[in-house]
């Protein structure tokens, strides 16, 4: 069973494409998320994003992406691309400032800015897991 | 004791992903960047205090010589350890790291296991 089949993978086993291109944001997140058991893949912006999940075929049980980014898509039309071509992996998305959007492409929202702690809690109960941190 | 942190400069996210699992796996602390802006700020922030960099250069060259010039003139005591897929690339950066030959792409994960021990083991003595 590919890991995005995983409905209710345990923490350390569930994992993550966190996608954001300010770096240090990334990297506090990221080791927030693996402090609390996921496997986390880093992607710097929605291209990288997208070559990691074509090459791995999915491979991961939620993206959790950033919306303005540079490059030849945004979040927006990453989620959109992975809705349809992995329908398996949950959505999270971010920002600070969220347009109108087609509420059924996405599985939660972050609001910019959080908390570490939150963003972390947020992720997990998406995944069906237990909030890792008190907020 | 705290691990140690090496920052990875690597543009090419189907390699970086797996070297940086590698090295967490191997007891360390890994900051991903993929390119030299990214590498930059995270040199500046330090979120995690830097002990080593290991950086590509076949993303954009001039942009990792410059950085590798700028860490060893800022932090001099960060070992940076250059690799490359193009012969001439690591050659060149063989010669700038002032340390032999710079690795070889795609990556063989021990041999950068050991480089960065071995880099690090240096800097102690």
């Amino acid at each position: 069973m590919s890991p995005a089949a995983r409905p209710h993978a345990p923490p350390s086993q569930a994992s993550i494409l966190l996608v954001e291109d300010e770096v240090v944001l990334r990297s506090l997140l990221a080791e927030t998320l693996r402090a609390a058991g996921f496997t986390i893949v880093e992607a710097a912006n929605a291209d990288e994003a997208w070559a990691y999940l074509h090459a791995a075929g999915g491979g991961v049980d939620l993206l959790f992406s950033d919306v303005a980014m540079p490059g030849s898509m945004d979040g927006i039309g990453l989620m959109t691309r992975v809705r349809k071509a992995f329908p398996d992996i949950k959505i999270l998305i971010t920002s600070g400032n969220l347009g109108p959007v087609d509420l059924n492409a996405f599985d939660g929202f972050v609001q910019k800015p959080f908390t570490l702690s939150h963003a972390a809690n947020v992720a997990a109960g998406l995944l069906g897991m237990e909030p890792p941190e008190p907020e | 004791m705290t691990a140690e942190c090496i920052l990875l400069l690597e543009p090419e996210i189907v390699a970086r992903q797996p070297l940086a699992d590698y090295l967490r796996d191997c007891g360390f602390k890994v900051l991903e960047a993929a390119n030299a802006a990214e590498a930059r700020a995270l040199l500046v922030a330090q979120p995690v205090a830097i002990d080593a960099v290991l950086a590509d250069v076949g993303g954009d060259a001039g942009e990792t010589f410059a950085l590798a010039q700028w860490v060893r003139r800022t932090l001099p005591s960060v070992p940076v350890i250059l690799a490359g897929s193009i012969e001439k690339a690591a050659a060149e950066a063989g010669d700038l790291c002032n340390d032999g030959r710079a690795l070889m792409k795609p990556y063989d994960h021990q041999l950068v296991l050991q480089q960065i021990k071995r880099r690090l083991a240096a800097r102690k003595t």
